[in-house]
C-alpha cells in the first residue's frame, strides 16, 4: 500500500483550514462590509440596491462557490492506493463534510492517463487520472513512491 | 506656555485650547460654505459633540474606499505573483490606482474625522477624479468645489479599474483553482471600494 507523504498531508490541512475559512468567515465578513457599505450610501439608497446585487454575487462566488470547488477536487485525490490481484483500491481524502471513500476497480475497466494539475498550489503539479465513471486525482509529488505506482498503473 | 498651563488645561482649569486651538477645525471645516457644490448637508450648528458633528456615512465611504485600495495595490500584485510576471501591464497600473486611491481617501476619512467636511469632500478620491478636477479648476470650479469633470472622471477611472481588475481573470481563476481565504478577501475589498467610490463621485452630481 502506497500512502501519500508530509506534502500530502500537509495540502490536507490546508485545504481543511482553507475551506473553514472561506465557508464561515468569509460570508459573515461579506455581510459585515455589505451593511457598511449600506451606511455609506445611507444618502441615496437607491445606488446602494442598484450595486449590492453584484457585491451578493462577488460573495456568493468567493466565500462559497470557490472553496467548495477546491473541497471537491480535495474530496477526489488519491490518498491511499494498493494493488491486489487485478484489482486497483483508492482511498480519497476527507474534505470537511465529505468524507473519505474507498473504490475499488478492476484493472481493466480503469483508464488512466497523465495530467498536470493546476489547483493544487502556485505550481502546476504533475500527476495521474484515474477514470472510472468519475474521475480521481493522483498527485506524483505527494507519493514517494511515484515511480513504483507509475508502473504499476500505466 | 508654562507646565502650569497644559496641568491646568488637562484638570479641565483652564480653557484657552478648548476655546481657542480646538475650535480651529471646527471653523475650517465650516467656514467659506457658499461656493461650489457641497457633498454633505449643511453643518450642524455649533455646540454639538465631536461624535454628532461627523459625517458618519462619509467616514464609512472613505474608509472602505481605503480598503479598497489596499485590495487594489494586493489584487495587482498577485496578479503578477500567479501569472510569473506575464500581468504586469495590467497590474502595474491597479497597483498605482490602488495606491493613489488609499491615499486620497485617508486623507478624506482624516478630514470628515477633523470636521473638515469641505475640504474631505472636494477630495478626488482616485487619479481620474483629480484629472477632472483639473479640468473643473481651468473652468472656474473652486478648489474646494466639486465639478462635472471630477465626478466622471472618477467614474470613468472606477469603471476601468473595475474592468482591469476582472481584465486579471486568469490571476482570479488561479486564485481560486488555488484558493486563499486572504485573496478571496482582497478581491471582495476591491470590487467593494469601486462601489463605493462610485458613489462618492455620482452623489455629488446627483445633489
Amino acid at each position: 500500500m502506497y500512502k501519500v507523504n508530509s506534502l500530502g498531508t500537509d495540502r490536507d490541512s490546508y485545504v481543511r483550514k482553507e475551506g473553514l475559512r472561506g465557508l464561515i468567515f468569509g460570508p459573515i465578513y461579506g455581510i459585515i462590509l455589505i451593511f457598511l457599505t449600506y451606511i455609506s450610501m445611507s444618502k441615496w439608497v437607491t445606488f446602494f440596491y442598484a450595486v449590492s446585487p453584484l457585491l451578493i454575487a462577488m460573495i456568493i462566488f468567493l466565500f462559497i462557490i470557490a472553496p467548495l470547488k477546491m473541497l471537491k477536487k480535495h474530496n477526489r485525490t488519491i490518498k491511499r492506493i494498493r494493488f491486489e490481484e487485478g484489482y486497483i483500491i483508492i482511498d480519497l481524502f476527507a474534505a470537511l463534510w465529505m468524507k473519505s471513500k474507498e473504490y475499488k476497480f478492476h484493472r481493466n475497466t480503469l483508464k488512466v492517463r497523465d495530467a498536470k494539475f493546476h489547483w493544487y498550489g502556485k505550481q502546476i503539479k504533475e500527476g495521474l487520472i484515474l477514470k472510472d465513471k468519475d474521475e480521481y486525482y493522483l498527485v506524483l509529488e505527494y507519493f514517494t513512491e511515484s515511480e513504483d505506482i507509475k508502473k504499476h498503473l500505466m | 506656555m508654562s507646565a502650569q498651563f497644559y496641568y491646568d488645561y488637562l484638570t479641565g482649569n483652564n480653557d484657552y485650547m478648548k476655546k481657542n486651538l480646538l475650535g480651529l477645525a471646527w471653523d475650517a471645516g465650516r467656514g467659506n460654505t457658499g461656493v461650489g457644490v457641497s457633498f454633505t448637508d449643511p453643518p450642524k450648528g455649533g455646540g454639538g459633540s465631536w461624535a454628532s458633528s461627523v459625517d458618519w456615512a462619509v467616514v464609512t465611504n472613505a474608509s472602505l474606499n481605503v480598503l479598497g485600495g489596499v485590495g487594489e495595490m494586493i489584487v495587482g500584485g498577485a496578479g503578477g505573483y500567479f501569472s510569473a510576471g506575464t500581468a504586469t501591464p495590467v497590474c502595474v497600473p491597479l497597483i498605482v490606482d490602488g495606491g493613489y486611491r488609499t491615499a486620497t481617501n485617508f486623507s478624506r476619512l482624516v478630514g470628515c474625522l477633523t470636521l473638515n467636511d469641505r475640504f474631505a469632500n472636494a477630495m478626488p478620491g482616485n487619479i481620474g477624479a483629480t484629472i477632472g478636477k483639473g479640468i473643473d479648476m481651468l473652468s472656474g470650479v473652486p478648489i474646494d468645489g466639486y465639478g462635472y469633470g471630477q465626478g466622471i472622471g472618477g467614474a470613468t477611472n472606477d469603471f476601468v479599474s473595475f474592468i482591469v481588475t476582472g481584465g486579471t481573470a486568469s490571476a482570479m481563476s488561479n486564485m481560486v483553482n488555488n484558493y486563499n481565504t486572504a485573496n478571496a478577501v482582497w478581491y471582495f475589498n476591491s470590487y467593494l471600494g469601486y462601489s463605493n467610490s462610485l458613489f462618492y463621485d455620482l452623489y455629488p452630481l446627483k445633489k
